[in-house]
């Protein structure tokens, strides 16, 4: 009778998660299968879930129109770039913060721990600004004036996001658990301390970085805003910029959009399948810094 | 010998951390501080910028456009953060079950938090199409009449909410999941003991042991709000009739469609006053339990 009634509660549970779980992915089904579908089959006016064939002509149409593999180039780049600088620059601190003695050195920690607070979209136009008067380079002369400076290039793309103090924070947090001790006995033995950092703390924090390394490639592949603002070239596009102009390019032609959709959808989900136990301990993270 | 060993570790200590900082310093702090300073001038993108007071600010408070988003802006902040705090909690308390495994559910609730909202708006572009689309076919089926959601002044945001709430539970979910896995599971064994049943359970223990945990998702998902921009940008940029114009997007306009640099500073500073407000009320009033022990 017990028995019966846990097995009850049981299947229960397991129906309202299944409901859930179509709601949540379903929207994606809907996206594949529109992937699929014949431009006659679109035409239809009402809602059909299964295409009646499976056609790739649409992801052959869409890549077709436009730069698709220059913008697909554009978006691997930048977010590779991004990945690497981030890691370095955000692990290097860290070791600086968590290591190193020098003046002033909590205070100029916790004081970068401010821009946690500062939305990227309250800053954008001064660091807009300044990017396009930087001296010397895209035009500029020595004032900043006469040319785009770094609008429309890929180091204004990468720049901004390369210095997040969340991932100094992260790094630190995992430098401080190993013992000092090990810088000592390294010390003693004649290592230099920039050698201590890159042939020990880096490749004991492998999960640390592997998280910071994921967070980052997925907000940079999924980055709008900024590309929007910066860039207005067609060879600058970045995948959801171009998926963006798509959709309202071609409203009508719905097979291309989600085709396109799905592919630039794919990476991400397929990195995140991967190494989810990496992407969830970082996220979990990020509340637990509050 | 001593002192020559520690000044060559400050000098790399400051060397070490310098990449980083210059870079923060240049992308975050003195932006910051050239916003407010922009904001008093009539700074377009070419000319020499004149110094104007606060005839940005006055102009602002008669702009129908401005004040009209700040209204979408805090409808969408209640109702969104409303809705994913309190679906994220109760799919947290869901799959944090132990009869049954949860594990390729939470993935599944997880998964629209992934995808950049750039595709998600394209998709739900789809989902809220009048004839074809997936959310009409749905209501047709249960017999109420379907809208033009988008193109509703009366709906169309709404639909962003719902599809927010979509993409942000998730993340909530997962949040609250690490919360609720630090409450030890021997508090619930002594209670049930006591004879507390499920309801007196989470109100008594799991609730107030989570707080820091809802108050940070509380302080981070407003902030997130109040900055909203890009699924309105895509979906319906800011119509109909400016029923969905947001703060930022008012911002982004400006700025670059219109380069009136300055004006668009000045509402940027405006965005950050009321985003400073908000958060200093929450300290003020949800600190009453000291609850981050800040």
């Amino acid at each position: 009778m017990i028995k019966n009634i846990k097995l009850t509660k049981k299947a229960g549970l397991y129906l309202v998660m299944l409901i859930l779980a179509l709601i949540f992915t379903f929207p994606f089904v809907i996206m594949f299968f529109t992937a699929f579908k014949s431009q006659a089959e679109l035409q239809q006016p009402y809602f059909t879930l299964m295409p009646k064939s499976f056609t790739p002509e649409n992801f052959i149409g869409a890549m077709a129109t436009g730069n698709w593999p220059r913008y697909f180039y554009n978006s691997a780049f930048i977010t590779v770039i991004t990945v690497i600088l981030s890691l370095f620059l955000n692990s290097m601190a860290a070791y600086s913060f968590s290591r190193l003695e020098f003046p002033g050195r909590n205070a100029l920690f916790m004081f970068s721990l401010i821009a946690l607070m500062i939305p990227e979209q309250v800053i954008m136009i001064p660091v807009f600004l300044r990017l396009k008067t930087i001296p010397f380079l895209g035009g500029n002369n020595w004032l900043g004036i006469g040319g785009t400076g770094l609008l429309n290039s890929y180091a204004g793309l990468v720049v901004p996001f390369v210095a997040h103090p969340f991932g100094v924070f992260l790094c630190r947090q995992s430098f401080m658990t190993f013992p000092k001790s090990l810088d000592e006995a390294a010390i003693l033995d004649g290592c230099s301390r920039f050698r201590i950092f890159w042939n020990m703390y880096l490749p004991l924090s492998k999960p640390v970085l592997v998280t910071l390394g994921l967070l980052k490639a997925v907000t940079t592949w999924n980055q709008y805003t900024w590309p929007l603002i910066l860039t207005n070239s067609d060879g600058m596009r970045t995948v959801q910029l171009a998926l963006s102009n798509f959709s309202t390019e071609f409203t009508t032609n719905w097979g291309y959009v989600m085709a396109a959709t799905t592919l630039i959808i794919l990476p991400v989900m397929i990195l995140f399948l991967c190494l989810q136990k990496y992407y969830v301990s970082g996220i979990v993270a990020s509340g637990i810094k509050g | 010998m001593k002192t020559k060993v520690k000044r060559k570790q400050y000098v790399l200590g400051y060397m070490m951390a310098a990449p980083f900082y210059l870079i923060f310093l240049f992308v975050y702090l003195i932006p910051i501080l050239e916003t407010v300073w922009n904001g008093f001038t009539d700074k377009k993108i070419f000319e020499t910028p004149n110094f104007i007071g606060l005839t940005n600010y006055i102009r602002i408070l008669q702009d129908t456009y401005f004040i009209k988003s700040i209204q979408n802006t805090l409808f969408y902040v209640v109702f969104n953060l409303f809705g994913v705090m309190v679906i994220g909690l109760s799919l947290a308390l869901l799959v944090n079950s132990k009869m049954v495994k949860t594990g390729v559910f939470r993935v599944a609730y997880f998964i629209p938090y992934i995808a950049s909202m750039v595709s998600i708006s394209i998709i739900w572009i789809w989902m809220f199409d009048p004839t074809k689309g997936f959310v009409n076919y749905l209501l047709g089926m249960v017999g109420v009449e379907g809208k033009r959601w988008l193109e509703d002044p009366k709906w169309a945001l709404p639909a962003i909410i719902v599809m927010g709430i979509w993409k942000g539970v998730g993340y909530n979910m997962l949040v609250n999941l690490a919360g609720l896995q630090g409450v030890p599971d021997m508090y619930y064994e002594a209670a049930t003991v006591d004879g507390a049943n499920r309801w007196q359970l989470f109100w008594n223990i799991t609730f107030p042991l989570i707080t820091p945990t809802t108050f940070f998702l509380f302080i981070t998902g407003m902030i997130n709000s109040f900055n909203m921009f890009e699924q309105v940008n895509i979906m319906t940029g800011g119509g109909p009739m400016n029923a969905t114009t947001t703060i930022v997007h008012q911002i982004y306009t400006r700025a670059f469609l219109k380069y009136q640099m300055g004006y668009a500073s000045a509402e940027s500073v405006l965005l950050m006053l009321f985003i400073g407000f908000f958060i200093f009320l929450s300290f003020r009033f949800g600190k009453q339990g000291n609850d981050l022990g800040m």
